[in-house]
């Protein structure tokens, strides 16, 4: 598999992807630490010195790929455009006509992403107002306890153009995930959070060295191994549904019947349920800070158990609600009905089973069983981490932990299978030359290929 | 199970009527399908496990050194010219 890296680095085509993936990840970095105009750079740096970073406002600033605190031209990071493609993606299933535009092929989908860019200026909008509203008090909602002033001039119309920045800067880093996608390696959203996750494992190793020393330091280091093997081992298990198709008759002769399977992941909802069962439990806090109630049963409820990530009943909650949320995200984006009647249409069926409602059937029990293992994958894969935290004594953690770790395996494994995939079809040409025993010395093709000599003439 | 069937892992009534459970509850009988379903699962092999954990493991190292240099370099500059 290291190879394959190797090698799409000689290839013109992949090499130009692989840049143009690196540039764009290059330039959210720099969007990310340029200083929103108006805003006071080294007051922000005293707050954010001052105040760290603890539940939701980390989540945030985790998807904001660490501009959010430094109120960055990209504060609100990929977090909208996020956000937006999720609910439309949720949604498709449940409103008639989107579910419509999805079976249309490539101009529905053209049409849904459309829906998805609208959304994600209207979340812009929302949040970049919220977060210029924050800022402009002193001491500022973002930063509770720091007493500087974020802005240099905290009049409407300054405050007007820090807003409107973060909804520019939020569509700039929209156009840098879909062009990353549709013209680099991998996917591009993914990239931008791998890149800000990364950002932070050296600052947070080196606070682990100070804290807990070398040795435990390297015994964390070995478990993130295990577990990144772990991870590994799961994302690429499938259960393989065999679904054969009819015979087709090649001259008097039937053609071997095409049997083909339906792969069923066992983790089918990725990383969202851990985020969204993460998010929900800085829900209660976030009322308590709104609401400035300190002194209620909800504000004691929040502070003593959902804060830090490290007590028993924090763990208990999130494992429950990770669980739940697999369910409901697997039963509303993977639509068995859908499938079983694509496979009727295709004359497909699986051996022993009934097209049609027989057929959703089993896969729905198939992917309940399935589910139930994922989820519970997923919860202890979210759950480790903050054991690993309590055990440490609560002082180094990674960002957002399982999540993080989720989400970099998943990015690397993704991109990896990309490069290999395109590789391949590259190769396709050098598969059809049959090698013969007189070859010439090997010269290089105008995409970089190795290509022997009489394989020039066959492409001629 | 005919040979052309597709192997499927047996439902829960099945497994009570053939006495592979006692009645232990609806809730074991359906845990017991699921480990018989993740039996049926394609599992990669030991030398795919570890290939593809090297390959993540170099992709991480070489993002987290690449993206920290970077963002070493950028902050320098910022801090430079708004400071």
């Amino acid at each position: 598999m290291l190879t394959t890296v190797l090698r799409s680095v000689r290839v013109a085509e992949l090499r130009t992807k692989l840049l143009f993936t690196v540039g764009l990840v290059l330039l959210f970095r720099i969007g990310s630490q340029l200083p929103a105009p108006g805003v006071s750079y080294r007051n922000v740096h005293r707050c954010a010195d001052l105040y760290g970073q603890h539940g939701l406002l980390a989540m945030l600033d985790l998807f904001s790929g660490g501009a959010l605190l430094q109120l960055s031209v990209f504060a609100l990071g990929v977090m909208p455009y996020i956000t937006a493609a999720i609910v439309v993606q949720m949604l498709t299933p449940v409103v008639p006509k989107w579910n419509a535009l999805k079976k249309d092929g490539p101009d529905g989908q053209a049409k849904l992403t459309q829906y998805t860019r609208y959304a994600t200026l209207a979340f812009s909008v929302v949040q970049a107002g919220a977060m210029a509203l924050m800022v402009r008090s002193t001491p500022s909602s973002l930063f509770p306890a720091c007493g500087y002033p974020l802005m240099k001039q905290t009049s409407w119309p300054h405050t007007l153009i820090l807003a409107a920045t973060f909804v520019v800067g939020a569509m700039v880093v929209m156009w840098i995930g879909e062009n990353s996608t549709q013209r680099g390696i991998g996917n591009g959203s993914s990239l931008l959070i791998m890149s800000t996750i990364a950002a932070r494992l050296p600052v947070q190793a080196r606070t682990m060295v100070r804290q807990h020393g070398l040795g435990v330091a390297l015994v964390a280091g070995g478990s993130l191994v295990a577990l990144v093997a772990v991870i590994v081992l799961v994302e690429q298990a499938q259960r393989r549904v065999r679904v054969t198709y009819p015979q087709k008759l090649t001259g008097d002769l039937p053609a071997d019947a095409p049997g083909t399977y339906l792969p069923l992941k066992i983790n089918q909802a990725n990383v969202i349920p851990v985020i969204f069962a993460s998010t929900l439990l800085q829900v209660p806090d976030l009322i308590v800070k709104f609401t400035h109630n300190s002194n209620g049963a909800l504000a004691h409820f929040a502070a003593h158990y959902l804060t830090g990530g490290a007590h028993p009943v924090y763990m208990t909650l999130y494992t429950v609600l990770t669980v739940l949320l697999t369910f409901f995200y697997v039963t509303l984006t993977y639509d068995t009905a859908d499938v079983a009647d694509e496979m009727r249409k295709a004359g497909g069926f699986i051996p022993g089973v009934k097209p049609g409602e027989d057929t959703e059937r089993h896969i729905d029990s198939i992917l309940a069983r399935l589910t139930t293992a994922g989820s519970l994958y997923l919860a202890v894969i979210a759950i480790v981490p903050l054991v690993l935290l309590a055990m440490s004594g609560g002082a180094a953690q990674l960002p957002l932990g399982g999540t993080s770790l989720l989400i970099l395996v998943g990015v690397g494994l993704q991109t990896v299978k990309q490069l290999d995939a395109q590789l391949m079809q590259h190769s396709y040409p050098d598969l059809l030359v049959l090698p013969t025993p007189d070859l010439e010395q090997p010269t290089t093709d105008t995409a970089g290929h190795s290509v022997p000599a009489t394989s020039k003439e066959c492409y001629a | 199970m005919n040979a052309t069937e597709e192997t499927t892992a047996p439902a829960p009534s099945e497994m009570r009527a053939a006495g592979a459970v006692h009645a232990r509850g609806r809730l074991t009988v359906f845990l017991l399908a699921v480990i018989a379903e993740l039996r049926l699962v394609h599992w990669p092999d030991r030398r795919q496990v570890a290939a593809y954990t090297g390959v993540v493991a170099v992709f991480m190292l070489t993002a987290i050194v690449g993206i920290w240099l970077a963002d070493a370099g950028t902050a320098s500059l910022m801090m430079h010219l708004f400071s």
